[in-house]
This record gives structure tokens, C-alpha cells and sequence, in this order.
């Protein structure tokens, strides 16, 4: 089970850590320059070293299946999309996913559920010390980990958070956010469209700077960012309730009644709603759950992030049986999942 | 060696473009790089019409006087990558390409991440040699690289050609 099925810290702001480390193997071309016998000869090395691991070999899956795994967030949109030689492995706990010959030999990346940062770390170190007793990793003492693209040079990592700001997204606090991030080499961005599209209010914090500081530096830094964020977010959370308690019960009810009720629902209109009734159970979790938002109780966060991964195209397919369905097909199936789901 | 284009003139222009991965190279005379709109100057960047997004980085590699006068002559001896494709690109062939170009990728590295040297966690002492074929010793490939860096900086490229070839016997 991924990230999205498992129960996390923080979850109302938090849905999950990531951490990615990009590492290359000395003496081995990269990118265009990578021979597919090369590529083969890493991949097949990975699965020596990451005992206990799975493989996917990326060229034999269809389309349909590898748009899945990036719309699970589980390898990049570049990694499914390509047509090079490239593996995946990942656990068995299914935390931490090994893209073999992506722009870089590996890319390493633990996603962990809710606000756990340093569990991600630790998960995505293990699996590094894994490749590292077998292959010799490129690194300088000046420059760090020798990566493809000059700005990933140094710790060659990406922490980041995905985090929910519903409330801070309507009070169009994202972009101020996102320049004083800026400034403290950080970076924010839409996970589901840019700015003040970012319909799901889902976006991604993470670290810009990778040399000259360490990676705990790094997560401390993004920790104590995130906390202000998240704090931010709940006292406008707490805001909007007391502003207008029948308002949001409201919107929030209407919204959970449209994912449940409804027969025929595109993509967006899900997310606006999926939006409101996420932010519906938060706010019951803020007022001590007395306030009623027509919404279960029962409901968790665990489902509507489910939910959210099931309603993208490619996962939907596959969950449909995998054959080509057409834009009004999936938008039947997303409802009927939506109301399996969530009960309607 | 002869312009490819016109068999006629000597080629003093080694033009080459990368496009979604892949490599074209040519060597041309300075009439048909002309015709065919080449600059014969050095000014990659409109060579390559910055096509890659992040081409821009590397645009004051040929801010290095060196740089100019070798791009076309020195090449990385693990990926055969030029000063001129890692521009074009906007990254590196291997890691080899760090130690190769180090003198010309420094100001790039220092604009993108500031004047700062690596902090952070280093990776295991015993590990296998390079490549994880684990067939060859590492050490006379490195001391061979170690030489090659040397004959570069002194611009004797006779000596890197041959240590260039070493290399690659060793390594195939």
C-alpha cells in the first residue's frame, strides 16, 4: 500500500514527505549518452544491491500503466513517459521507489505518509548505502554528488512536503509565500495546476539548495518552515469557521453531496469538491467535532487521498480493467468509484 | 580534414547540436558555415539558438578564455562530450565531465549555487571501482584520468589523445 493508504502525522495540512536523492555511478556515461547496454547493466546491478526490492521494467508496461505510477506520485512524469531503457524497484513496504536510468543512474525517493520528514530521509539513505556497496557513487569533495544537471550538485536531494492550503490559497497568500520561500531557497509549486489554478490547493515545498548545506540542515530548514506554514493555514482555517459557520457547513455539505450523489463528474469538478470536503473534516478535527458539516464521521483523510489517486485518468483506467476509455466513460466511472468510496 | 559539406576547403568550424538527445555534428569551412548560417565566432549560444532550457547556465563557460580555443578540440575521455554539447545540453555527459571542464564549469557551478563547497554526507568508503563492473583496478583507470586532466590543462593534446585512447582500451 502507497503513501495515500496509510494513516499520517499532520495529515489535515500534511499528505506527505518526500525525500529524493540523485545519484550516478562513476565512469558511466548519462542521459542521451548512455548506452542501452550500459543502462541494462545498471539496471541489473540495482536489483543485485536492493535485495528484497520489486522490479518493473518500464519499457514493458503499457502507456496506461506507467502514467499510473506518476499520477500515484511514485516516479516522474519524464520516467513514465520516456522510451529509454529504465527500471523501477521498489520495497516492500512500498516507501521508497529506485528509478533506474532516469536523467540521473538513480533516483531515490521515499515518500512517507504525512508529516515525516526524517523518516523519509533515513528511508531513502538505507537504500542509497544498498547501491553504494556495489556500484562506486560519482561524487567530489567540493562539489558533493555528482549529478546530470549542474543544480542538483552537492547533496543531490529534494525534501519536500505535500501539503493541503485551502485556506490559504482563498486568501491568496500562496504567492507572498512562495517569495519569501524564494528567498530562503526554497520553493513552492502548484501540484495540480499553477497559482490561483491550483484547484486541488495541493502543492509541493521543497528545498532549492543542495550545496552547502547538509541534508539534516536541509530538513531542519524545511521543517521549520513547514511549521509556520502549516500554522499559518490552520489559524485561517479556524478563521473561516468562525466567520461564517453556516457558510462553510454549507459549501461543505453541498460539496460532499456532489461526490457522493453525483453520476457524471469530470476530473475538476471533482477536485473542487474533493477541495471542501477535505477541508470539511479538518475543520470538524478544529472545532472539536461539534461542528456539523454534513459530512461522516467516519470519513478519514486516509480515503479522500485515495480518492483523489483514483480519480486521475490512468489510475482510473486501470481500475476500470485497463481498456481505452473515453473522457465521458471515465467521468461515469469516477462517479461510481466516488460513490463506492465515500459511501453515497 | 576537409569541410564535409564542400570537400574542398580546410573545415575550421566542428559544428554540432544536440535535439532531444540526439547528436549532430559536422566540420565545416568558414564559407559553407556561413551559408548554412553558422557563426564562425565564438558565441555558442546563438550557435545553438539556446534551444535547451537550461542552456542558459552555461552560457559564461566561454566567458573562459581557454574554454574558446579547446571547446572544440577536448574531449571528456569516459563520454566524448565537448565543452560545446555540455553547453548546448545544459548538463554534463558523466561525472568524468566535472573533472574534465572543472576550470570552465566553476563559474557556472559558482552562479547557480554561490561559492560554497559541498557540505553533507559522503558516500561509503569501500565501494566497488568505477562503472560496478567490478573487473578492473581502479586505480591505474583514475591515475590514467589524473593524467589525462594534467595533459589538458597544458593544453598537449598529442599526450591526451593517446591517454584518451588508454582510457577507452581499459575500459571497453
Amino acid at each position: 500500500m502507497s503513501w495515500y493508504g496509510k494513516e499520517g502525522s499532520m495529515s489535515g495540512v500534511v499528505l506527505s514527505s518526500r525525500v529524493r536523492l540523485a545519484r550516478n555511478v562513476e565512469g558511466v556515461p548519462m542521459g542521451a549518452r548512455l548506452s542501452a547496454q550500459k543502462a541494462a547493466e545498471l539496471i541489473d546491478g540495482a536489483g543485485e544491491a536492493l535485495t528484497g526490492c520489486g522490479r518493473v521494467d518500464f519499457q514493458r508496461i503499457d502507456r496506461m500503466t506507467a502514467a499510473a505510477y506518476a499520477e500515484e506520485h511514485l516516479v516522474s512524469t519524464e520516467f513514465a513517459s520516456s522510451d529509454a531503457p529504465r527500471a523501477l524497484y521498489k520495497n516492500e513496504d512500498e516507501d521508497t521507489y529506485i528509478m533506474v536510468c532516469e536523467e540521473d543512474h538513480f533516483r531515490i525517493q521515499s515518500i512517507t505518509p504525512g508529516y515525516s520528514l526524517a523518516e523519509a530521509y533515513s528511508r531513502a539513505a538505507a537504500a542509497e548505502s544498498k547501491l553504494a556497496e556495489k556500484f562506486r557513487l560519482a561524487f567530489d569533495p567540493e562539489l558533493g554528488y555528482l549529478t546530470h544537471c549542474p543544480t542538483n550538485l552537492g547533496t543531490a536531494m529534494r525534501a519536500s512536503l505535500m501539503m493541503f492550503l485551502p485556506a490559504l490559497t482563498r486568501k491568496g497568500a500562496i504567492a507572498p509565500l512562495s517569495r519569501q520561500l524564494s528567498k530562503v531557497g526554497m520553493t513552492v509549486r502548484g501540484m495540480y495546476g499553477e497559482g490561483s489554478d491550483a484547484v486541488a490547493c495541493l502543492y509541493q515545498i521543497s528545498n532549492q539548495v543542495t550545496l552547502g548545506i547538509t541534508e539534516e540542515e536541509t530538513i531542519k530548514k524545511l521543517t521549520r518552515l513547514a511549521d509556520t506554514v502549516i500554522n499559518e493555514e490552520l489559524k485561517c482555517r479556524g478563521e473561516l469557521l468562525e466567520l461564517d459557520p453556516d457558510g462553510v457547513a454549507d459549501v461543505c455539505s453541498r460539496s460532499f453531496g456532489t461526490l457522493t450523489h453525483s453520476r457524471v463528474i469530470s476530473c475538476r469538478e471533482f477536485m473542487e469538491n474533493w477541495v471542501n470536503v477535505r477541508l470539511g473534516v479538518s475543520l470538524r478535527e478544529l472545532s472539536g467535532k461539534s461542528a456539523d458539516l454534513g459530512i461522516p464521521e467516519t470519513l478519514t483523510y486516509k480515503t479522500l487521498d485515495t480518492a483523489l489517486i483514483e480519480a486521475q485518468p490512468a489510475v482510473l483506467t486501470l481500475l476500470a480493467g485497463g481498456g481505452e476509455l473515453s473522457p465521458r466513460e471515465r467521468d461515469i466511472r469516477r462517479s461510481s468509484r466516488l460513490r463506492e468510496r465515500l459511501g453515497g | 580534414m576537409l569541410c564535409e559539406r564542400c570537400g574542398k576547403n580546410e573545415a575550421t568550424v566542428h559544428y554540432s547540436e544536440i535535439i532531444n538527445g540526439k547528436k549532430r555534428s559536422a566540420a565545416l569551412c568558414a564559407d559553407c558555415a556561413e551559408k548554412l548560417g553558422i557563426s564562425a565566432a565564438p558565441s555558442p549560444l546563438d550557435i545553438f539558438g539556446a534551444g535547451s532550457l537550461f542552456s542558459g547556465f552555461f552560457g559564461d563557460i566561454f566567458d573562459h578564455p581557454k574554454a574558446v580555443a579547446a571547446s572544440n578540440v577536448v574531449r571528456c575521455p569516459v563520454c566524448g562530450a565537448t565543452l560545446s554539447d555540455i553547453a548546448a545540453e545544459g548538463k554534463v555527459g558523466c561525472s568524468e565531465c566535472y573533472r574534465t571542464f572543472r576550470a570552465e564549469l566553476s563559474p557556472t557551478i559558482r552562479r547557480i549555487h554561490g561559492g560554497v563547497t559541498y557540505k553533507g554526507s559522503q558516500p561509503a568508503k569501500d565501494a566497488p571501482e568505477a562503472g560496478g563492473a567490478g573487473d578492473k583496478p581502479v586505480s591505474e583507470l583514475d591515475a590514467l584520468r589524473a593524467e589525462l586532466y594534467e595533459a589538458i590543462k597544458k593544453e598537449d593534446f598529442e599526450r591526451a589523445a593517446e591517454l584518451r585512447d588508454r582510457i577507452k582500451a581499459l575500459e571497453a
